[in-house]
C-alpha cells in the first residue's frame, strides 16, 4: 500500500469549500436565502454543480476515476452494496490517505459523478438516511414548508446533502468524511479490508471482514471514532487491523451475537483502551495483538 | 546539531495514571529524580528526523536498557488520516521517517521506551532509584509495557502553538510581557495580567478584542525573533530549534519572509497570519 508516488488529484479549494460549509450551516442562514438557493440548485444537476463550483472553485489535478452510471440508484448511492463499495475502492485505490481524508476531495468526486450522470439526480444527496423518503421529495417539502418548521426542515436538508457529498467536518469533526459520505466511507472500509487481507494466512477472509465493517452505520462510526481521535486506542495500523480481524474471527466462530451491538463494542474498546494505556500494543507482532484482542473479546 | 527537550517526573502533568510497574513520565512519582530527554535533529526534507533518547535519574530503566530488556520507540501519528506507526529501535538513536502521502495533518510524535519481551523484576527501591512505595514489589512487565513516556509533540506548531500563556499577578491590569524560551524546541512564555488572561481564556473564537490581543502578542513575538536572529552573520543558530524551523517552513509555505530574511516585517507578518478583526458596524434604525 505504498503511496509516495501519488499524483496530485483534482479537488475543490479546501479553504473555500470549508467556508461554504460554514456559511451554509451558520445559525443566521437557517431557513434563509443562502440555504434556499442551495436547496433549489439541488433540483437541477447542472445548476447544483455550478452552485458548488462558484463557491469553491476546482483546483486543477488528475481527475479521480468514476464508477459507471448504470450502477447506482438513489438507494444504492445512499448505502452502496458490497460490490459497489469494492468497485469504488478498486477504481480509487491509488488515492493517498492524505487526500482521502479531505472533504474537498470527496466533494469533487461527488460532483464528477453528478456531471457524468452516475449520480442520477443531485437531490439524492438530500435523502433521509433512515427513511425511504426520496431526496427530491424532501427538498421540495423543505422549500414549501411553512411556519416554524421551515427553517429546521431546510437546515436538516442542507446538512444531509453536505454530509453525503463529502462529509461535514464543521459539524461532525474528522469522523464525518469516514462515516457520512458514501464514496469516502466505501474507500476507507475497503482499504482496511485490503490491508488486512495483505497479511495472507493470518487474515480472516474477505466476507468475514466485510461483515465487521458493514454491520451497521453506528457500529462503523464507533470503530472510526476510536481510530481517528487523538490518542485513540485503535490508532496504530497494526492494532486496527488485528482488532477488526479478531472481531471477524469471533463472528465466524460463534456469530458473536453480543459483540454485534454497538454498545458492546464500545465496552470492549474501553477495556482494550485500559490495556493499551500501560502497554504499547503497536510494539507487538500482528499475531500477538490478535491474541490480546481474542482474549478480551472472549469475555463478551 | 540536535535540539534537546526534557520531561521531568517532577513536572506537573494534566492527569495521573496508575501503572502496575514504575514508569518515568511527567507527574509520575515513581522516579523522583527521573528525566527523559529527547534530541531532535531535523533533516532538510520535511518527512524525517533523527531522534535520540536519553534517561537520567532512573537507574532501573538505564539498567534495563543495558540489559536489552527494553527498546526505544516513537509513535508517529496523524489521526485525521487514520495513521499511526510505531518505530522501534534497539539503539537510543533512531531515524524516524514517514510517507507524507499517508498524513492528512502535521504528524505528532510520542517517544517512549517499551519492554522488548516479557520479564519480571524484584524492585529494590534504593538500588533502582525508585520511590520507596515500590520497594520489595515484584513486577511483571509484558512485551510492549511502557516504562518511559515522553509527552507528545509536533514539529509544525505554528506561532500560536509555541505561545505558553501564564498568569503574572504582578503585572498591571491589561498588560503582558513576552519572553523567548530555548526549552522544548523553542517557545515563548507570555506573562499576562489576570484580567487579560481571564479575557483570553473566555474569549469566543470570533471575538474582535480577543483576536486583536493575539495579533499584538504574535507581533511582539516576531519582533523578538527579528531582534534575536535577524542578523545571522552566516550562522543561523535558530535553525537548531525544531519549532522555529517549522514556523519558518509555515511562513515559506504562505510566501512570507522569516525573521532572518531581508524585508521581514514583524507587524505585517503578524497581521497577515492574525488579521485585525473589526467590530461589526452599528446598524442605524
Amino acid at each position: 500500500m505504498a503511496s509516495s508516488q501519488s499524483a496530485q488529484y483534482a479537488e475543490l479549494g479546501e479553504v473555500e469549500y470549508t467556508a461554504f460549509h460554514k456559511k451554509l450551516i451558520a445559525e443566521k442562514e437557517r431557513g434563509g436565502e443562502f440555504q434556499r438557493e442551495f436547496l433549489t440548485a439541488l433540483k437541477d444537476n447542472a445548476r447544483f454543480v455550478e452552485c458548488v463550483r462558484e463557491n469553491a472553485p476546482r483546483i486543477a489535478g488528475e481527475p479521480a476515476a468514476t464508477i459507471p452510471g448504470a450502477l447506482l440508484t438513489e438507494q444504492s448511492f445512499k448505502d452502496p452494496p458490497k460490490n459497489v463499495e469494492r468497485m469504488i475502492y478498486d477504481r480509487l485505490k491509488d488515492i493517498p490517505p492524505k487526500t482521502a481524508c479531505r472533504i474537498s476531495f470527496w466533494a469533487e468526486v461527488t460532483l464528477l459523478h453528478i456531471e457524468e450522470g452516475a449520480i442520477g439526480k443531485a437531490s439524492w444527496l438530500a435523502a433521509n438516511g433512515s427513511m425511504n423518503e426520496e431526496g427530491a421529495e424532501r427538498v421540495e417539502k423543505a422549500l414549501t414548508q411553512t411556519g416554524d418548521a421551515r427553517a429546521k426542515a431546510m437546515d436538516d436538508c442542507v446538512r444531509a446533502a453536505l454530509r453525503r457529498m463529502s462529509g461535514l467536518r464543521a459539524e461532525r469533526g474528522s469522523r464525518s468524511v469516514f462515516v457520512d459520505a458514501p464514496f469516502a466511507r466505501a474507500w476507507w472500509r475497503e482499504r482496511i479490508i485490503a490491508r488486512i487481507l495483505e497479511r495472507g494466512d493470518e487474515a480472516e477472509g474477505r466476507a468475514a471482514l466485510t461483515n465487521v465493517v458493514r454491520i451497521n452505520q453506528t457500529y462503523w462510526e464507533r470503530l472510526i471514532v476510536m481510530i481517528v481521535s487523538r490518542g485513540s486506542v485503535l490508532g496504530s495500523v497494526n492494532v486496527q487491523d488485528a482488532f477488526i480481524n479478531s472481531l471477524a474471527k469471533r463472528f465466524k466462530e460463534d456469530g458473536g451475537a453480543a459483540l454485534r451491538s454497538a454498545n458492546t463494542l464500545t465496552s470492549a474498546l474501553r477495556r482494550f483502551s485500559a490495556i493499551s494505556a500501560a502497554r504499547e500494543l503497536g510494539a507487538l507482532e500482528f499475531s500477538e495483538i490478535g491474541a490480546v484482542a481474542d482474549e478480551l473479546l472472549a469475555r463478551f | 546539531m540536535a535540539t534537546w527537550m526534557h520531561a521531568r517526573s517532577s513536572d506537573p502533568a494534566p492527569g495521573s495514571r496508575g501503572f502496575p510497574w514504575p514508569v518515568l513520565e511527567q507527574g509520575n512519582s515513581s522516579f523522583a529524580e527521573g528525566v527523559y530527554s529527547v534530541g531532535v535533529e531535523h533533516s532538510r526534507r520535511g518527512w524525517s528526523f533523527n531522534l535520540t533518547h536519553k534517561i537520567d535519574g532512573a537507574d532501573l530503566i538505564s539498567r534495563w536498557i543495558a540489559e536489552r530488556k527494553v527498546r526505544f520507540a516513537c509513535a508517529v501519528a496523524a489521526p485525521a488520516s487514520a495513521y499511526r506507526e510505531l518505530h522501534v529501535c534497539a539503539s537510543p538513536a533512531q531515524a524516524i521517517r514517514w510517507d507524507p502521502y499517508d498524513l492528512g495533518e502535521p504528524p505528532l510524535f510520542t517517544p517512549m521506551i517499551v519492554a522488548a519481551r516479557e520479564f519480571e523484576h524484584a524492585i529494590n527501591a534504593s538500588a533502582d532509584s525508585v520511590s520507596p512505595l515500590w520497594d520489595n514489589k515484584v513486577v511483571r512487565l509484558p512485551k510492549g509495557a511502557r516504562v518511559a513516556i515522553f509527552p507528545t509533540f509536533g514539529l509544525q506548531p505554528g506561532m500560536s502553538g509555541i505561545l505558553d500563556f501564564r498568569l503574572d499577578e504582578k503585572l498591571e491590569s491589561g498588560s503582558f510581557r513576552i519572553k523567548p524560551s530555548d526549552e522544548d524546541g523553542f517557545r515563548f512564555k507570555v506573562d499576562l495580567a489576570k484580567d487579560l488572561l481571564d479575557y483570553l481564556r473566555g474569549a469566543r473564537k470570533n471575538d474582535p478584542a480577543g483576536a486583536n490581543i493575539m495579533t499584538h502578542i504574535v507581533s511582539a513575538a516576531f519582533n523578538r525573533l527579528k531582534e534575536e536572529y535577524g542578523e545571522s552573520d552566516g550562522e543561523e543558530v535558530w535553525r537548531a530549534y525544531p519549532n522555529l524551523l517549522a514556523l519558518a517552513a509555515q511562513l515559506e509555505s504562505q510566501n512570507l519572509k522569516h525573521w532572518a530574511e531581508d524585508g521581514f516585517s514583524a507587524e505585517q507578518t503578524a497581521t497577515i497570519l492574525y488579521p485585525h478583526k473589526l467590530p461589526a458596524p452599528e446598524m442605524d434604525d
